[in-house]
């Protein structure tokens, strides 16, 4: 039963990817972007990774791509200005190079975990609470510590100065 | 969960951000309600808490791998190095500090902040420390790069290294998860064991390791990984260019040690191609690009990647000789280019750029600032009797003893002699060339005090290097 909803939402979200990427107009872009997050949240559901799913819809779909409509508005493009992802043949060696290795990967993931472990969690924000506040405690309060610093540099780089 | 276990594993990060969050209320009370903020109080207590945690790291007793992080000696040296490097920088960002019209302040609670992120990575032990660590000290440092916002020069540094390094930082966490997925574990010794346990490494493992190479790279700014360093260092305030090729140079030496030698362990020996080869293109790349730079902070941007190249050569040989040459090349590099960018700072006082002719005849200027920028740049070069010499020696004697790949250990011989030429290039403008402008260079007691600092240090672990061979050693010990 899952298969036919994982082809649907892994086509989708290979196709509004690559419609992020090659269309000319940046707002059609970041639509298509937020459909792409919006595919991935399914792909997260499938796995039974709710939490996930809920974040990549929130955080993604919601508030960062708000963030990125509001750049597209503050540069203010002309439209003749606009143009679609032009493919060099460097990018298609790198992109190539990086598929090969991903490919070598992907097809000997090795024997050390079972698949079906991810699972144990069952994706509720209480499993993944303990996780962050017990075994994770302290990434989780560096973290506090990252966003204090970023909010001071931000200030300071933000504001006025009389530095010529 | 034990809070005495923390606190015995991260205290010297519990001092930092006390310290920071400290420095915080100082600023604001001292500033009395104006933007600018006058620093002298929030200065003090920089130094003041930056040398008491100095000192406090000296007591830190190895804890061993504790379920949170681990503390041995290796993460005890790191700690010294990183809180000292701190010092050092604030110590040499007072002459500069005026150009900071506002935020002086804050200067000093990023460089702390980014200090602590360092220190934070000498003592993980799973990936998502090391990552959450990582990301604490390169955005602090993306926003120091661009902390001079009327200069169009800063926010390129600024903008140039948060495109790149937000690049390999999304490298590096899609490594991680691969490596996850393959181990099921971010300890780093449960994935140490599945490495060890399998006859070959499971394609995932090898591909997450990889991306995380380049995380890694980025950070030690090792060719193909170096594309930020000469634009970044030139447009950066000179202090945060110093703390760049310090301090973030070290993070990435600390996790490419762990990486080499706790991580892949016994099974280093499959790297040791890839890791030759990148040493070699290293060298290659840092040393040929410094020659015809004229910009000071540019030139020791490509010298700090020819010595990236000579630390990568000494990693790829992965042996416990190799781990101490690192420490104590690592060691000698700090008070090199400590001098040298207090040097640059003093020299180009006013100016907004740091152009090699502000250096030019230097000798009749200033026969003091002289002599410690011809020691630090021989130190650099590894002429003897400095500290520098024996750093390069220790790295290729470990180079040659433990199985380098010899045409990589010869390139890095015709290196030194390449190093060697453009390192005496800058000695003769100091000497040989007219001054461009006469004007006389003011220097505080302080400043004074740190550049003879540095050349004392030089000078004496040039021709008495025991002590410090054995510090590195005892520091090296705990990963083998």
């Amino acid at each position: 039963m899952e298969l036919p909803f994982f082809f649907l939402f892994g086509g989708a979200m290979v196709l509004f990817t690559l419609l992020t990427m090659f269309v000319k107009n940046p707002v059609h872009s970041a639509i298509f972007m937020i459909l792409s997050f919006a595919s991935t949240a399914g792909l997260f559901v499938l796995l039974d990774a709710y939490l996930m799913a809920a974040i990549e819809v929130l955080v993604y779909a919601g508030a960062i791509m708000v963030l990125f409509l509001f750049v597209i508005m503050l540069i203010n493009l002309r439209s003749d200005e606009l143009e679609g992802m032009k493919v060099n043949p460097l990018m298609v060696l790198a992109a190539g190079t990086f598929f090969a290795l991903l490919h070598r990967a992907i097809s000997d993931l090795g024997a050390a975990v079972d698949p079906v472990r991810a699972n144990t969690f069952e994706g509720e924000p209480k499993v993944v609470a303990k996780y962050l506040f017990t075994e994770m405690v302290i990434p989780f309060e560096a973290v506090s510590l990252l966003l204090l610093a970023a909010i001071l540099g931000t200030v300071v780089l933000a504001r006025r100065t009389r530095d010529a | 969960m034990n809070p005495a276990e923390l606190f015995d594993i991260f205290g010297t990060e519990v001092f930092l951000a006390v310290l920071a969050l400290v420095l915080i209320v100082t600023d604001l009370l001292d500033g009395g309600g104006k933007l600018t903020g006058a620093s002298e109080k929030t200065r003090f207590v920089t130094y003041a808490g930056l040398g008491a945690i100095l000192v406090s790291t000296f007591f830190l007793e190895p804890y061993g791998d504790g379920q949170f992080g681990q503390l041995d000696s290796f993460a005890i040296f790191f700690k010294q190095f990183f809180v000292a490097t701190a010092l050092l920088v604030m110590w040499l960002a007072a002459p500069y500090e005026v150009r900071f019209p506002a935020g002086r302040g804050e200067f000093s609670m990023l460089i702390v902040f980014a200090t602590l992120g360092m220190c934070m990575l000498a003592s993980c032990n799973d990936f998502a420390t090391l990552f959450v660590g990582l990301e604490l000290v390169t955005i602090t440092l993306f926003m120091l790069a661009a902390f001079r916002p009327g200069l169009p020069r800063s926010i390129e540094a600024g903008i140039k290294f948060v495109i790149i390094g937000a690049v390999a930082a999304g490298f590096m966490v899609y490594g991680i998860a691969f490596i996850y997925g393959a181990t099921g574990s971010f300890d780093f010794a449960v994935v140490h064991d599945v490495i060890v346990s399998s006859e070959e490494m499971p394609g995932a493992l090898q591909f997450g390791l990889l991306m995380l190479l380049v995380g890694l790279g980025f950070k030690l700014g090792a060719v193909p990984f170096h594309v930020w360093i000469p634009d970044v260092y030139q447009g950066a305030p000179t202090p945060v260019t110093a703390m760049l090729s310090v301090g973030s140079k070290a993070t990435g030496v600390l996790l490419m040690m762990r990486l080499v030698y706790s991580i892949l362990g016994e099974a280093a020996g499959q790297w040791t191609a890839l890791l030759m080869g990148l040493a070699f293109l290293t060298l290659l790349m840092g040393n040929l690009g410094a020659i015809p730079q004229t910009d000071l902070k540019r030139f020791l941007g490509y010298s700090g990647i020819a010595h990236a190249g000579f630390l990568m050569l000494a990693l790829a040989t992965g042996s416990q000789d190799s781990a101490n040459a690192i420490l104590f090349y690592m060691s000698t590099y700090l008070f090199a280019n400590i001098a040298a960018f207090l040097v640059i700072v003093v020299v180009s006082r006013t100016a907004d750029n740091a152009h090699m002719d502000r250096i030019n005849g230097l000798a009749n200027r200033s026969p003091f600032l002289a002599l410690v920028l011809t020691v630090s740049m021989l130190s650099l070069a590894g002429v003897p009797p400095f500290a520098g010499f024996f750093a390069k020696f220790m790295v290729l004697r470990a180079a040659v003893d433990h199985g380098g790949l010899m045409p990589v250990v010869i390139l890095s011989l015709v290196m030194v002699v390449v190093g060697l030429y453009y390192y005496l290039c800058v000695v003769k403008r100091i000497y040989m060339r007219e001054a461009v402008d006469s004007s006389v260079l003011e220097m505080s007691g302080w400043t004074r005090g740190l550049l003879l600092l540095c050349v004392v240090v030089m000078f004496l672990f040039g021709i008495y290097q025991s002590p410090l061979v054995d510090f590195a050693r005892a520091g090296a010990a705990s990963l083998f």
